[in-house]
């Protein structure tokens, strides 16, 4: 590598063709746009005002000598040494310079335009370096010098001159030049003594990261420094200063200050610097970033100086951490967060950067990922709060999972949480961040606190957003499981399951579960949310429980699938009855009274029932539990005779009849009666008949009303007929032969009652003709029931519908 | 009421002009959370840097040319944070001088060859403008901004009239911001007032058209020339004085230098061949003192009366034609039918700064100027800036 370089001073004879300020000599390798770009830049000197106007060669030596190093736009990084060299026109021939004063001599270096533009030395490592001269050259070109050797200068010595600098000089020259460095004013060092002033900018330079190094422009002393604006760090003289009071961009290395706000990266330095110049080296090599705040996050972070990282600092650190994880140093961010000594307002007030830093962790696979997921996850969990409610929920593929030292920070927050909304929000929170899912234990401890605030608006909430959530559905399932298991006790663990049933996942729970543990309780959890879910399917959801009935307390269980006052309806009860029955289970003695009685509650069927009445069902009985008059009366019609043999089906009404009040009503009473009337009737050629006839007549009171009706339904059948005295004939013969004549007594004279005195001699005179014995036993029986008159006739109307029983009637 | 109207403003830094109908003003508080600092474009592409972070630039619109007149008990607030505003230039946002727009400008650019004595002959006629002509005028001299301050107080005064030091060469415009730098005074004289800007140049940048071109933007948009000729860098004159006092061996071609700043007025301000250029130039010859022994004893150049109180055409007319006389025997006949061909309005002066060659690097008898202010006179007369 080579270096051209040139002359700048104010000569009789230059590259300018005039006397005066011009290039005295130049490498050929410099255009003269180059030339005239390189003077531009670099080619100044403004004395110091207290320096004497005509110095002699002896006081020139006091003048400060500045040291510059800039990119100079067309040419590259420059570095140059200008120094006082008195008059305008200097002999090298032993005799005195000529000319006014005011010269100076600029030897300028063009350094490459890679990263290693100065044989990898700094700028201001060639202080004081062997190539430099003050000697105008007589020949126009230069030669470009092959190697550069660095000056004197010494990291420790320069670490030691600064730290015997007055209190805040160093946080100064940090905090002023990463300023510069970030697009600030250039910071002016001013300092009484010139030879320090390489000390400073290399400080700087060996504080800054390598890259920002090699771009730091600076210049060693500047007559004017506030005319200077192309420069970050420039160094004058007290003499040269104008004074700009507290400005932030000016350090006066000779006097002690008390920064109120020292940014973390001066504080970082502060602190490491004493350690040596290897140890700075190491600490600031890594460090990046995008502007000052940034850079002095990342050195705390390399320097392991979390302990400095400030409240205020906090955004910024969890920017460098997460940009650190991006890298892959997913370690050391991890030990950083875990040293963090922040607030938890600052946490708060950052809330956003440590949700963003902890799901890059989480979408890290590399080792500490999982360390530094827990880490944030233990710094989110008190301020989760503060998260906006439109926070981006954690997508994508989350391949760490937090440390158990996270969760469980998060999980003792949960179950620490004094009201059930706190509970719900940290819930939906772990939702947000994906916590769950990840640990068994965890995820059960979590279920368990769902399940104490299930049924709140909340908790529900909550739990939608983890039914919501793809691969969360296990959480369902353990939720299902563990109410599950505290249903048998819980009421509330009841009442949570019936929102939680709402969930695929968790009906499925439930019914693998009751058919995997086959205990009632199992079953009677999913069949009590199947039936919340579906109150239709509680005849099947009983179906399947009675097998399983043990005791008295499984029964009363069943019941409250019909509510908690179990069923409380006719049909429910029936419901109840109709599934003991399907399942061939013996009722319960209440229930099968109530049905028993809820059977008499409605009309008796005139018409065939329906198969699911609970009548059937009743009828399916045993043998010994059927027995009782209120099935019989119920099926009085629905197995009329011919299915059933007559006198068996009487001895069936008879009993019916023959119960008390409470058994069959009287509403049921005076329905069966009129059926066993016409019945009676209809069958009353039956060759079974008198058989059948005589089960009523242990019935207190009842054969007589029987029979009225019986004679009721007989008047009916003869005015409808054809040939009513005809009819009449032929029944008062067939009523005779009955061998019970106080039946016959009870009977006809209802059933003759409208007949009509000729109606009564047309009858005699059909009878005479059939036989003169029935003509003759007919008017015997006419005039033992003789006609009634009109007004009796009225009488019997009215009393017939006011429906009084058993003696009640006509 | 008094109703003013809008002028134009030449702004001393970036050398545009502009109307005093707008006016910008920078926030000068110091709370940066309040008002951020902002990247300053303008400001940037004066200097040729990245856009600096400066706090924000308010511009306002006042009507009659008054943007800039600060109303009574409302002084210009930043907009942002309320913090007081100074005001800058709406084109460029340097700060401007202090009253800068309350009168109006003239701004002078003194041309030269190296070593004619520019810098001298500015700091003595600021000192003299300010010491003795003001005065006499009944009007004064004020410096309008701190590096005018600074540079007549600490470069000039001390150094040169105190000390009796010569001084420094000047660095090139390109190389040297103070050379850039405009002093900016303003001159009461009686009811007039003028914002007088003076550009200082080093020697080698005329001879240089690429950093005529580039820093030498204030010659073109000056609104009066000075090109100070120094006889003693002429070999006519050299031949004559040889061996009676030390020489400078540079010598300039006179014409080229003529030729170059005529070109660059005409292209600047396109002003057609043909056409003569409408800007005043003071021709000034300088070292007069050092001529004695070259020109009569009764040249008008030493005897004629001064201005004192009240500038005089006639004797400023009578010393120009002797000198022009002189400088044709010098450099030849056509420097006359140049200036005539280039330029509406020309004299020629005769001036000393110093008023006697140094010894070396020092003053034997301090500083004792001849006639100094009589271009600037003449220039203020141009501009109809002086009293009646």
């Amino acid at each position: 590598m080579s270096f051209a370089q040139a002359y700048h001073t104010s000569c009789r004879e230059g590259l300018a063709g005039f006397s005066g300020f011009q290039m005295n000599a130049a490498t050929p390798a410099l255009t003269r746009e180059q030339l005239s770009s390189l003077s531009a830049a670099h080619a100044r000197y403004d004395p110091p005002r207290d320096m004497p106007y005509e110095p002699t060669k002896e006081e020139m030596r006091r003048f400060p000598v500045a040291l510059r190093a800039s990119v100079v736009d067309g040419v590259g990084p420059v570095v140059s040494r200008t120094e006082y060299v008195g008059r305008e026109y200097r002999r090298f021939d032993g005799q005195p310079d000529e000319g006014r004063y005011g010269n100076y001599f600029c030897h300028l270096l063009v350094g490459d335009d890679g990263a290693s533009a100065f044989d990898g030395l700094l700028g201001i490592e060639l202080w004081d370096a062997p190539h430099w001269t003050t000697d105008e050259s007589s020949q126009r070109t230069l030669p470009e010098l092959d190697h550069l050797t660095p000056g004197p200068l010494n990291v420790d010595a320069v670490l030691d001159e600064v730290a015997r600098a007055p209190a805040g000089v160093m946080e100064g020259l940090i905090t002023g030049a990463q300023a510069a460095l970030d697009g600030g004013p250039p910071l002016i060092i001013v300092d009484v003594d010139p030879n320090r002033a390489p000390v400073w900018i290399a400080f700087v330079n060996y504080c800054l990261p390598p890259d920002l190094s090699a771009q730091l422009t600076f210049s060693t002393f500047e007559g004017r420094p506030r005319d200077i604006f192309d420069l970050n760090v420039i160094v004058t003289t007290p003499a040269c200063d104008p004074g700009a009071g507290g400005s932030p961009s000016r350090v006066d290395v000779t006097q002690a200050t008390t920064p109120s706000d020292v940014p973390l990266y001066a504080r970082v330095i502060r602190a490491i610097v004493t350690d040596g110049g290897d140890a700075l080296s190491r600490a600031v090599r890594p460090v990046t970033g995008r502007d000052r705040h940034e850079r002095g996050a990342s050195l705390a972070i390399y320097a392991e100086r979390a302990d400095l990282i400030a409240d205020d600092d906090v955004p910024v650190t969890l920017r460098c951490l997460r940009d650190m994880g991006a890298r892959g140093d997913i370690e050391r961010a991890a030990e950083t967060v875990a040293k963090l000594a922040t607030s938890e307002a600052a946490d708060r007030a950052a809330v956003c950067d440590w949700f963003e830093l902890h799901l890059s962790a989480r979408r890290s696979a590399v080792d500490g990922a999982r360390d530094l997921a827990g880490a944030t996850l233990a710094r989110l969990v008190p301020v989760l709060d503060a998260l906006p409610a439109d926070a981006r929920a954690a997508s994508g593929d989350l391949r760490a999972v937090p440390s158990v030292s996270g969760l469980g920070a998060w999980l003792r927050a949960l179950e620490g949480a004094a009201d059930p909304p706190m509970r719900a929000r940290l819930v939906r929170d772990a939702t947000r961040l994906s916590l769950l899912s990840h640990n068994v234990p965890v995820d059960q401890r979590v279920a368990a606190v769902i399940a104490d605030d299930l049924g709140t608006a909340e908790m529900d909430a909550a739990v939608d957003d983890i039914a919501g959530t793809a691969g969360l559905s296990h959480i369902i399932t353990t939720l299902a499981v563990t109410l599950a298991e505290q249903a048998p006790t819980s009421p509330r663990a009841r009442a949570g399951l019936v929102p939680l049933a709402r969930y695929p996942a968790a009906q499925r729970t439930l019914q693998d579960r009751a058919a995997e543990v086959g205990t009632f309780d199992a079953h009677m959890t999913w069949q009590r949310v199947r039936v919340a879910l579906d109150p239709a399917c509680r005849r099947d959801a009983a179906r399947a429980l009675i097998p399983l009935i043990a005791d008295d307390g499984a029964r009363a269980q069943l019941r409250e699938l019909w509510g908690p006052e179990g069923p409380r309806t006719q049909n429910d009860l029936f419901e109840l009855v109709n599934a003991y029955v399907e399942a061939g289970r013996p009722i319960p003695e209440a229930d099968k009274e109530r049905a028993f009685q809820g059977l008499m509650s409605d009309p008796l069927p005139t018409k065939m029932p329906p198969r699911d009445h609970i009548g059937w069902t009743l009828a399916k009985l045993p043998l010994e539990e059927r027995r009782r008059p209120e099935l019989y009366a119920w099926a009085a019609y629905t197995t009329r005779p011919p299915d059933r043999p007559l006198a068996d089906w009487c001895d069936r009404a008879a009993k019916a009849l023959a119960a008390d009040e409470r058994t069959v009503p009287n509403d049921r009473w005076v329905e069966l009666i009129t059926i066993v009337a016409k019945t009676l009737v209809e069958h009353r050629r039956d060759f079974e008949f008198p058989v059948a006839i005589s089960k009523f007549e242990s019935l207190p009171d009842s054969d007589e009303e029987l029979c009225v009706r019986m004679g009721h339904v007989m008047q009916e059948a003869l005015r409808r007929a054809k040939d009513p005295l005809m009819s009449a004939a032929q029944e008062f013969e067939h009523w005779q032969r009955q061998p019970r004549l106080r039946l016959t007594e009870l009977v006809l004279p209802t059933a003759f009652e409208r007949l009509s005195q000729r109606d009564v001699e047309d009858i005699w005179e059909i009878l005479q003709t059939r036989s003169a014995t029935r003509a003759d036993e007919w008017e015997r029986w006419t005039r033992r029931h003789p006609r009634r008159s009109t007004r009796d006739k009225v009488g019997r109307v009215f009393g017939r519908g006011t429906g009084r029983k058993k003696g009640g009637g006509v | 009421m008094i109703v003013v109207r809008a002028h134009d403003i030449l702004c001393p830094f970036c050398f545009q002009r502009w109307s005093t109908s707008v006016a910008a003003f920078r926030c000068t508080g110091t709370d940066t959370n309040r008002c951020k600092p902002k990247p300053d474009e303008k400001l940037g592409k004066l200097r040729g840097t990245d856009p600096p972070k400066e706090a924000p630039v308010t511009v306002c619109n006042g009507r009659f040319g008054q943007a800039f007149t600060v109303k009574k008990g409302r002084p210009v607030r930043c907009s942002q944070c309320n913090a007081p505003t100074r005001p800058v230039c709406p084109n460029c946002h340097s700060n401007l001088p202090q009253r800068f727009a309350e009168a109006p400008s003239r701004s002078m650019a003194l041309i030269g060859t190296r070593a004619a004595g520019k810098t001298h002959f500015i700091a003595v006629v600021l000192h003299e403008l300010e010491h003795r002509i003001g005065p006499k005028f009944k009007g004064s001299l004020m410096a309008l901004n701190e590096q005018t301050r600074t540079r007549i107080d600490t470069d000039f005064r001390q150094r040169l009239f105190k000390d009796g030091q010569m001084l420094t060469q000047t660095a090139s415009a390109r190389d040297n911001a103070a050379t850039r730098e405009p002093l900016v005074t303003r001159l009461s004289l009686g009811a007039k007032h003028s914002n007088l800007v003076f550009f200082d140049a080093a020697g080698e940048d005329l001879n240089s058209l690429d950093i005529l071109e580039r820093q030498g933007r204030y010659i073109t948009q000056s609104d009066g020339l000075i090109l100070l000729l120094d006889p003693l860098q002429i070999e006519a004159v050299q031949d004559d004085l040889e061996g009676s006092i030390p020489l400078p061996d540079a010598t300039t071609d006179v014409y080229m230098m003529l030729g170059r700043l005529t070109v660059m007025l005409r292209e600047a301000r396109g002003i057609p061949a043909g056409k003569p250029i409408d800007v005043p130039l003071a021709i000034a010859i300088s070292k007069v003192d050092a001529l004695r022994g070259v020109l009569a004893d009764n040249h008008p150049v030493f005897t004629a009366e001064r201005h004192d109180g009240m500038f005089k055409p006639g004797v400023a007319r009578n010393i120009s034609e002797s000198l022009r006389a002189d400088a044709v025997g010098w450099v030849g006949e056509r420097l006359d039918s140049f200036l005539k061909q280039e330029f509406t309005s020309y004299c020629f002066f005769g001036v000393s700064a110093l008023g006697e060659s140094p010894q070396g690097d020092k003053l034997r008898n301090g500083i004792s100027p001849h006639r100094v202010e009589d271009p600037v006179l003449w220039m203020l007369h141009q501009w109809g800036a002086l009293p009646k």
